[in-house]
C-alpha cells in the first residue's frame, strides 16, 4: 500500500476507534441513568471494582502523594520562604497539587493498575467464552460487565484524588516543619490552601478525575472486548488499552485547563 | 394450531465462527413439554445449534423463532428476557472464571428474579443433592473436578423455572447413576411443559433419555436427519 492509502487507513481505523468510543460512552450514560439497569448484581460488580481500584489502592497512592508532598510542597514553601512570598504558598499549591499533579498521578497509577487489569480481563473472558456464557444467560455484557467498571473507574479516581491530594498536603507540611522550613502554624497553612481553592478549582477536579477515569473505564472495557480468539490478543489489547488511556487523559486534561482557566 | 416455542425454519450456520460443523438448512419445531434428542458425531463437540437457538448467532439463511419472534426482530432487552428464560449445559467451559461456582449458578436467578442469594440457594442446594452433590460449591470453578463442574451446570440449567433446556452432552464426565437422577428430573420437567433439547454422542442415552413421543435427530456433518419418534 502507498504511504497515502497507509495514511488514510490510519485514519480511518482511528475515526473508527473514536466513533465506537463515543458510542459505547453514551450507551454506558443512558445506561447508567435508567435505575432498571441497576440491579443487585451490577451493583455487586460496581462494589468489587470500587474495592480493587479505589479501596486496594489508597495505601499505594497514599504513599506516592507522601513522597511528591515531601518533595514539591517542601520545595514551594521553601522557596517561597526564601523570597518572602509566604502569602503565596496557597495558590501555588493549589495550582500544582489540586489542579494538575494530584489527578495526573492519580490517574497514571489507575490506568497502570486498574485499566491493564480490565483490559486483561476482559479479553481472557473472551477468549474462554465468558462473555458467551453471560449472554447465553441473558445477562448482556454492557450492563453487566462495562456498567459498572466504568462508573467504578471514575468514582474511584474521584476518590483517591481527594485522598492524594490530602496526603500530600498534610506530609508536605509536616516535613516542612520538621526540616524547619515552615514558619506557619497548620491553621494558617490550612487556611491559606482553603482560601486559594476556587469554585472552578472544585469542578476541575471534578471534571480531571470522572472524565479521565470513566474514559479509561471504557477504553480499557472496548479494547478487552474487542479480543476475539486468541490468547496472544490479550496483551496487545492491554497494551492498546493502556496507550489510548494515557492519550485520552493528556488530552482530557489540556482541554479541562483550558475550558476552566480561560 | 400448535404453537412452538423454538422453531428453526431451513436455518443454516457456517462453522467459520470456531464450530465444529455448521447447519445446513436445518428445520425442526420444539412445542411446550417436548424433548428433541439428537445424537451428534464424535468429533462435533462445539456446535452452533445452540448458540442459533439462543440468538448468539445469527444464521447465513433461515429464521429461527422463539415465543414465535425471530431473534433478528428482538430488542436486545427482549433477547435477554428470551434468553433468561432458558437454561443451559454448556459444551465447554460454562463459568465465569472470577465467581465463585454458587455466584455462577445463583447469577441468572439474583438478576432476573431479582431473588437474594439466600432465597435461591435452597432450591439450588435440593437440586444439587438430588445430583450427588453435598451443597453448593463455594469456590472458583478453577478448583473443581469436571463431574462436579458438570453437575453443577445441571443445577444452574435447571434452577428456577426455565420454559427450555438446552442440554449439551451434560452425561459427559458423570457417573451413570447421576445422568440417571438427571433423566428422572428432566421427565418431571416435561410433564410440567418445559422443553429441552439433548445433545449427545452417547447412543446409549439417545435411546434411554427420551420418553415416548420425542423426536430424535442424527447430525450427519452439517445436516440434521429425522430418526424416528421414541
Amino acid at each position: 500500500m502507498n504511504p497515502v492509502g497507509q495514511l488514510g487507513r490510519g485514519v480511518i481505523t482511528k475515526w473508527r476507534q473514536l466513533r465506537g468510543l463515543v458510542a459505547l460512552l453514551v450507551t454506558v450514560a443512558w445506561l447508567a441513568l435508567h435505575p432498571r439497569y441497576w440491579r443487585a448484581t451490577v451493583r455487586d460488580v460496581l462494589v468489587r471494582q470500587v474495592l480493587f481500584t479505589g479501596v486496594e489502592a489508597v495505601r499505594f497512592i497514599s504513599l506516592i502523594a507522601l513522597l511528591v508532598g515531601m518533595s514539591i510542597v517542601l520545595q514551594a514553601q521553601l522557596w517561597l520562604t526564601k523570597f518572602g512570598q509566604s502569602a503565596l504558598l496557597g495558590p501555588l499549591l493549589v495550582a500544582v497539587i489540586i489542579r494538575e499533579v494530584g489527578p495526573l498521578l492519580t490517574n497514571f497509577v489507575v490506568i497502570g493498575r486498574s485499566g491493564a487489569a480490565i483490559a486483561a480481563e476482559l479479553g481472557n473472558m473472551r477468549v474462554s467464552g465468558e462473555v458467551r456464557v453471560l449472554d447465553a444467560q441473558g445477562l448482556d455484557p454492557l450492563p453487566y460487565l462495562v456498567l459498572p467498571r466504568v462508573v467504578g473507574m471514575g468514582i474511584s479516581v474521584f476518590c483517591l484524588t481527594l485522598v492524594f491530594i490530602g496526603v500530600s498536603l498534610f506530609s508536605g507540611y509536616v516535613s516542612g516543619m520538621l526540616l524547619g522550613v515552615t514558619t506557619v502554624s497548620p491553621g494558617m497553612f490550612t487556611t491559606s490552601v482553603f482560601k486559594a481553592v476556587s469554585p472552578s478549582d472544585v469542578v476541575n477536579v471534578i471534571a480531571k478525575t470522572l472524565i479521565p477515569g470513566m474514559l479509561t473505564g471504557a477504553i480499557c472495557c472496548q479494547e478487552g472486548l474487542s479480543v476475539e480468539r486468541s490468547i496472544t490478543e490479550v496483551p496487545q489489547a492491554t497494551t492498546r488499552g493502556l496507550v489510548r488511556s494515557v492519550m485520552a487523559l493528556f488530552i482530557t486534561s489540556a482541554l479541562v485547563s483550558l475550558l476552566t482557566y480561560m | 394450531m400448535q404453537t412452538y416455542l423454538l422453531e428453526f425454519s431451513d436455518v443454516s450456520v457456517s462453522d467459520e465462527e470456531n464450530y465444529d460443523a455448521g447447519l445446513s438448512s436445518v428445520s425442526f419445531t420444539l412445542a411446550p413439554g417436548e424433548l428433541l434428542m439428537l445424537h451428534a458425531e464424535k468429533q462435533q463437540q462445539k456446535l452452533p445449534l445452540f448458540d442459533a437457538a439462543q440468538g448468539l448467532v445469527d444464521p447465513a439463511a433461515g429464521v429461527v423463532t422463539y415465543r414465535q419472534q425471530s431473534w433478528r426482530e428482538m430488542s436486545p432487552d427482549t433477547a435477554a428476557v428470551n434468553r433468561a428464560s432458558m437454561g443451559r449445559v454448556f459444551e465447554a467451559w460454562g463459568w465465569v472464571s472470577n465467581l465463585d461456582v454458587d455466584e455462577n449458578i445463583t447469577l441468572k436467578a439474583r438478576h432476573w428474579m431479582r431473588r437474594t442469594a439466600e432465597d435461591v440457594e435452597p432450591e439450588a442446594v435440593a437440586l444439587a443433592r438430588r445430583f450427588g452433590l453435598d451443597d453448593l460449591p463455594r469456590v472458583r470453578p478453577a478448583r473443581l473436578s469436571r463431574s462436579i463442574l458438570q453437575r453443577a451446570q445441571w443445577v444452574r440449567a435447571l434452577l428456577g423455572t426455565p420454559e427450555l433446556l438446552l442440554l449439551a452432552y451434560p452425561e459427559q464426565y458423570v457417573e451413570r447413576a447421576h445422568v440417571d437422577a438427571l433423566m428422572e428430573l428432566l421427565a418431571e420437567r416435561l410433564a410440567q411443559g418445559v422443553s429441552a433439547v439433548w445433545c449427545t454422542r452417547d447412543k446409549e442415552i439417545w435411546n434411554a433419555a427420551a420418553p415416548k413421543g420425542s423426536a430424535r435427530y442424527r447430525m450427519r456433518g452439517s445436516d440434521l436427519i429425522k430418526e424416528s419418534e421414541a
